[in-house]
């Protein structure tokens, strides 16, 4: 059984401690890219904790509380920990078996180093340790830390204090590239601001005047010194609207939004900095000169679609569409008694506008905004749709009641969609409504609504797909749901018509490398030679110790096979960043119920640098 | 417009005119922004107009020019509030001389022009420097404050005012400050990092005031989802400039406006924080278990047992109805300890450190302080209304204190009568009128219920334990309030509070057990009385300065016997009910408010003040010379 999607994530709990003999477990902490040892530093072995969950899980428990029925996790066990002696050396005498995560850090100055890491921000792997087999020459390498310092000034040149700067890197959402906050501070009163601890990488930085009407104090919280190498999010907020009077005694809206080093409000147009291991960056300076735009707003009405009459306190958000910034302004407001609203802070560029009014009545448009004020919509609020669907599987036979295919619906593009595990994106979140398997249309094999799904545009999330099993479509009616998604417009019940192959490909290969020696713990990425808007053809794996991997459940097809030994997650979807890598893609066929092998070559990480 | 509902794809929505943008009106403001003290025109500053009441509320910004001058044009009549804010000066409002002072509004009539509208602005301060730990290295990420002593009660109180991290070369600079007193303190590994500029050049702080961060989003912390932090380490006590932990020890650094102090360099030694647990026995000498009965304040979670029963917990693990074991320094037995900064849910809430509530067993565990002498305080509650408390001195230092044991004794009574003097026959005061309280000097928890006194004076003050309290019998004046008090107690002031031959007016009172004699506290009703008018150096009134009344310096332990007043609109105050004595008259423009309790504070001001002798009944007329920021 697999997952098409990693949305709906099925955490399964491991069984009790594990028993046996214990091992012991040595190595060195280097430099990276150097042999040279690293003394005083605290290594860890931390035990892999695994969560079991049904119905989500609930906010605010302490580590360890069992929930019966809800919550479910093993016990977090303190890590055990070792310093690295003068020559950078360490050891861990007896380690009971298990599967643990092993990492090197110092409280500042490089960053962390992890078992299996590729690259100095990459990702490691688990270690498994089993039973009396010592596990020794294991190298951690870390990389110094950069730093990016320099000041933000005002349009006059003076220095803008408490102005709220970024340091953001690259993402990918979806496959679309993103940017992510990765660290954020203040400006001091001389316009200053200094961002260390920075793991080498290709950064932006922002700025944002400090409103000063504000309230509220920019007071900024950070977690520790230790370098974050992945952490990072979008924020979402509100837009900031002042109103400022003109001389000729005229009120003029405006709209304060992020200006980018070297002074541009244009994503495009921001420089990135780059910053080497251990490199200070110094004198990184901008104006926000351009951060005051012209602000534009949005009335209108909302009619409440059982009555008939004005709604009064719907709550109206327009989400952008399109979103490259790490920052995400929702406007937003609540319509008055008589069901007008008005919304301020709109910049230009296309909206979805969602509309809701308690539990039953939504409403949803979308809106290109274009380049002045929007005036005189009027919309009225709908109950949800009971929309059916059902699967079909060729090529073969399986048992529904074996394999309960799971269907969920996210919002496309998918921007207020649930709250990523680490982030706090929970401002104006809607809950995608949830595929709802009936117990007497299971009976039929076929049978399945989804309900009460308010208007909007969704994309499809399917999970427990069977083994073997491919898409070949999904369909409602003229719409091909794979390549262009789902709109939900009014009171249609056509089913979703979801239709499976089961005599699905697979591919067997390894990675090597230059000299052609095989490469562990690098992802292998499948990704179609012609169809890219479809998500659900793009595979990715992970080779295994040995530098090998497979990959099944494949619909027939031209693919190209990828690797990088240190790759963003998501980037291959981007045809901007493939287009560099295109020729390094060995081309495999895929055929139904046949088995490919290849090997590629990895690209190492040197070269993305 | 057809409605609009579900139309896809995009829907290119015409756009209408900018009509309801535009607002020709009638009246317009001017006006000048210029540097208190030197009268410079202040270029570049951001005025924020914002009009009071009425629903169309209108807020409007303007920038100062070259020669400090702006305008605001098109404005509709009614009253207004300006603000002038600007990088390296402190916020300013209209009518305020600096940030302790109180504004005024302007009036904008029906027509015309309002012209001459003048704003001073402060020069803010700064502080900065570095932190090294004690082999000489930058302490990274170092959590800095700026402290103020400010005063609540008249009892001392300090005040985080701006809050700052050191960046990874030890380097840290506070910001933003008024002039005054401050205490910099340094904490290296601290468990939250918090970053803000000094809150009360934007607002003023009260103790126990919440501040709001800008919610969720690219200012909360951002852990890293793949290497978790490092487990918590041990906490350690702020290190203060001056190279202390004790904040009474610390060296205390007076700015002035605009003043730059540099190199304020601290060594921040690595000395563990400490907490204090034990248990609570009630009076029956078994732990203190809370009533069942008690009203729990927060939704409890239920959780399964080892042996599958149903647990109520409270996940913050307080039960209902427990004791409460209190902290304060046994220097300063007064309401607070160093007070502590919590970030909850993206909420900066600054706050005296809370009391450490009993669980189930009757243990309790105190959040962390830095070593030293102190008591501990516990009061139970009851749902029943009986109070019960206990007392103990611990000297806490390396691994804390872990198994204090604090016995419940019950509260006692105190019977008493209130007396009066001086009133005219014909007019015998209502004494069921007053209402005699005694608050605990240590905790409000201990608080006596107030009392009303029978026709004839006769109270009880009940649920009285050990410790320190202050008697007060509003409505006549006290430390706890200023307000006039209505007729016939206008100029009546507290004479004496006696409990046998003890002085509780001038020591204070101190129980240790039940007195065996009542409190006797006399009224008298002709207090003498001060007015006068306040004027700055051009002869001109100062309206709203805060006139405050001092006694000798003899008599400074008796907070009973300050007062204060704000001046009116044509700088004329008037203070009433005064016990005689000889005191001190200050007007300042502006000062934070209960200060003049502070004996730095005081110290720096004292050859300003006026003498004034007051007897009972006298009345006198003294004016005063306003005190600026820039006189000190």
């Amino acid at each position: 059984m697999r997952t098409l999607c990693t949305f709906l994530i099925a955490l399964v709990m491991q069984g009790a401690v594990p028993q046996g003999t214990p091992a012991s477990v040595e190595g060195d902490v280097v430099l990276f890219g150097s042999n040279e040892p690293i003394p005083m530093t605290l290594v860890e072995l931390r035990r892999v904790q695994t969560i079991s969950s049904v119905g989500g899980l609930p906010a605010g428990l302490p580590p360890g509380l069992d929930i019966p029925g809800l919550v479910s996790r093993t016990p977090p066990q303190p890590p055990l920990t070792t310093m690295t002696n003068g020559a950078g050396h360490f050891q861990f005498p007896a380690v009971p078996p298990g599967e643990y995560r092993l990492y090197a850090s110092r409280p500042s100055g490089y960053t962390p180093a992890e078992y299996g890491q590729r690259s100095p921000s990459g990702e490691g792997i688990s270690l498994q340790i089993d039973g009396g087999r010592p596990y020794a020459g294991i190298r951690l390498s870390m990389a110094p830390t950069g730093a990016i310092s320099g000041r933000v000034v005002l349009a006059s040149d003076e220095p803008a204090v408490y102005a709220r700067v970024g340091l953001i890197r690259a993402a990918y959402r979806d496959g679309h590239p993103i940017w992510i906050f990765a660290q954020a501070t203040t400006t001091d009163d001389r316009g200053e601001y200094r961002f260390y601890a920075i793991p080498p990488g290709r950064y932006w930085v922002s700025a944002q005047p400090w409103d000063s009407r504000s309230t509220r104090i920019p007071y900024t919280s950070e977690p520790t010194v230790y370098p974050n190498r992945f952490a990072g999010q979008q924020s979402m907020g509100a837009p900031m609207v002042i109103e400022r009077v003109l001389e000729s005694g005229q009120m003029v809206q405006e709209f304060i939004q992020r200006v980018y080093y070297p002074g541009t409000s244009e994503e495009k147009a921001a420089r990135a900095i780059v910053v080497h291991s251990g490199e200070q960056v110094q004198a990184i300076e901008f104006s926000i000169a351009g951060s005051t735009v012209p602000s534009r707003r949005m009335r209108g009405t909302i009619l409440d679609g059982e009555t008939g009459m004005p709604a009064s306190g719907a709550v109206v958000r327009l989400i952008p569409r399109q979103m490259q910034g790490a920052a995400l302004i929702i406007p937003s407001t609540t319509s008055d008694r008589d069901g007008t609203f008005e919304v301020k802070g709109m910049t230009n560029g296309a909206y979805s506008m969602l509309v809701n009014l308690g539990p039953t009545g939504n409403a949803y448009m979308t809106i290109d905004a274009g380049a002045g004020d929007v005036e005189g919509i009027k919309l009225a609020t709908t109950k949800g749709v009971d929309v059916p669907w059902h699967a079909t599987y060729e090529e073969g036979v399986v048992d529904p009641a074996a394999a309960p295919l799971r269907v969920a619906l996210v919002r496309d593009p998918d921007i207020i969609g649930p709250p990523p595990v680490n982030g706090v994106m929970t401002a104006g979140w809607v809950g995608p409504p949830q595929g709802i398997i009936t117990p007497q249309s299971q009976a039929a094999g076929d049978g399945f609504v989804l309900r009460n799904v308010p208007p909007g545009e969704y994309r499809l999330r399917l999970s427990n797909v069977p083994d073997g099993a491919y898409l070949k479509s999904i369909r409602r009616g003229g719409e091909d749901i794979l390549r262009d998604g789902m709109k939900i417009l009014g009171v249609s019940t056509t089913p979703i018509e979801i239709v499976f192959g089961l005599n699905s490909g697979k591919v067997d290969g390894h990675v090597v490398n230059k000299s052609k020696q095989t490469e562990a713990n690098v992802p292998v990425v499948l990704i179609p030679a012609f169809d890219r808007n479809r998500g659900d053809l793009y595979r990715k794996v992970v080779t295994d110790a040995k530098g090998a991997f497979r990959i099944s459940g494949i619909a027939p097809g031209q693919y190209k096979l990828f690797s990088w030994e240190d790759v963003l997650d998501g980037a291959w979807r981007d045809p901007d960043f493939l287009r560099t890598y295109e020729a390094r893609g060995v081309s495999v066929n895929i055929e139904s119920a046949r088995s490919a092998t290849t090997e590629v070559e990895v690209i190492p990480w040197s070269e993305g640098q | 417009m057809k409605i609009l509902r579900c139309a896809l794809p995009f829907i290119l929505v015409v756009l209408a005119e900018r009509a309801a943008a535009v607002q020709t009106l009638a009246v317009s403001l001017q006006g000048v922004v210029l540097e208190a003290g030197s009268n410079n025109p202040i270029s570049n500053a951001t005025l924020e107009l914002i009009s009071t009441g009425g629903v169309a509320s209108v807020r409007a910004l303007a920038v100062s020019s070259n020669d400090g001058g702006f305008a605001f044009r098109g404005l509709r009549p009614g009253q207004y509030s300006l603000t002038a804010t600007r990088s390296g000066y402190l916020r300013a409002q209209y009518g305020q001389y600096g940030p302790n002072s109180p504004a005024s509004m302007i009036t904008i009539g029906g027509q015309g022009v309002v012209n001459n509208v003048r704003l001073s602005m402060l020069r803010s301060a700064s502080i900065s420097g570095h932190v090294y730990d004690e082999s000489g290295a930058p302490a990274i990420n170092a959590q800095l404050h700026a402290w103020r002593i400010s005063y609540k009660d008249g009892w001392r109180l300090p005040i985080p005012v701006a809050s700052q991290m050191t960046n990874d070369l030890g380097e840290y600079r506070l910001f933003g400050l008024p002039p005054g007193e401050y205490y910099v303190s340094a904490q290296v590994d601290p468990l939250i990092h918090i970053r803000s500029p000094a809150s009360i050049s934007i607002a003023p702080v009260a103790p126990g005031a919440a501040i709001l961060s800008p919610g969720p989003g690219m200012f909360s912390a951002i852990p890293d989802p793949v290497f978790p932090r490092p487990e918590p380490r041990v906490e350690l006590a702020p290190v203060y400039f001056g190279g202390t932990i004790s904040e009474y020890a610390a060296t205390a650094l007076h700015i002035r406006p605009g003043g730059d102090l540099k190199a304020i360099e601290i060594v921040a030694k690595r000395i563990p924080a400490v907490n204090v647990s034990g248990v609570v026995l009630g009076v029956d000498s078994k732990p203190y278990v809370p009533n069942a009965g008690a009203r729990a304040t927060e939704t409890p979670t239920f959780i399964s047992g080892p042996n599958g029963e149903r647990i109520q917990v409270f996940l913050n693990g307080a039960a209902p109805g427990g004791a409460s074991v209190i902290v304060t320094p046994a220097v300063n037995q007064v309401f607070l300890a160093t007070p502590v900064i919590t970030v909850l849910g993206g909420v900066m809430t600054i706050a005296p450190l809370t009391p450490a509530l009993t669980n189930a067993m009757g243990q309790f565990r105190t959040t962390s302080f830095a070593p030293g002498d102190y008591l501990l305080t516990a009061i139970a509650n009851d749902p029943q209304g009986q109070r019960s408390f206990a007392q103990t001195s611990v000297n806490v230092q390396g691994a804390g204190a872990s198994s204090v044991t604090l016995s419940l004794e019950p509260a006692f009574e105190i019977q008493g009568r209130i007396r009066v003097e001086d009133f005219p026959a014909s007019a015998a005061p209502d004494l069921t009128k007053l209402s005699v309280r005694a608050a605990n000097t240590i905790t409000a928890l201990a608080d006596a219920l107030p009392s009303t006194p029978s026709a004839s004076g006769v109270f009880t003050l009940r649920n009285v334990t050990s410790g320190n309290y202050i008697i007060t019998v509003p409505p006549i004046s006290n430390i706890f309030s200023t307000i006039d008090p209505p007729a016939p107690w206008q100029n009546a002031y507290v004479k004496s509070i006696r409990l046998g031959n003890i002085d509780v007016v001038d020591n204070g009172m101190r129980l240790v057990s039940p007195p065996s004699t009542p409190l006797e506290i006399v009224i008298e009703a002709r207090g003498g009385s001060v007015r006068g008018v306040v004027r700055n150096s051009s002869r001109a009134a100062v309206p709203n300065a805060t006139v405050v009344l001092v006694p000798e310096e003899v008599n400074r332990h008796r907070k009973d016997l300050f007062r204060s007043a704000l001046a009116d609109a044509s700088g004329g105050y008037h203070i009433e009910g005064l016990p005689p004595g000889n005191y001190k008259l200050f007007a300042w423009e502006d000062v934070e408010s209960q200060i003049w309790h502070d004996p730095g504070f005081m110290r720096v001001y004292e050859d300003l003040g006026k003498a004034v002798a007051i007897a009972d009944g006298s009345s006198q007329t003294v004016d005063l010379a306003g005190i600026t920021p820039l006189d000190r």
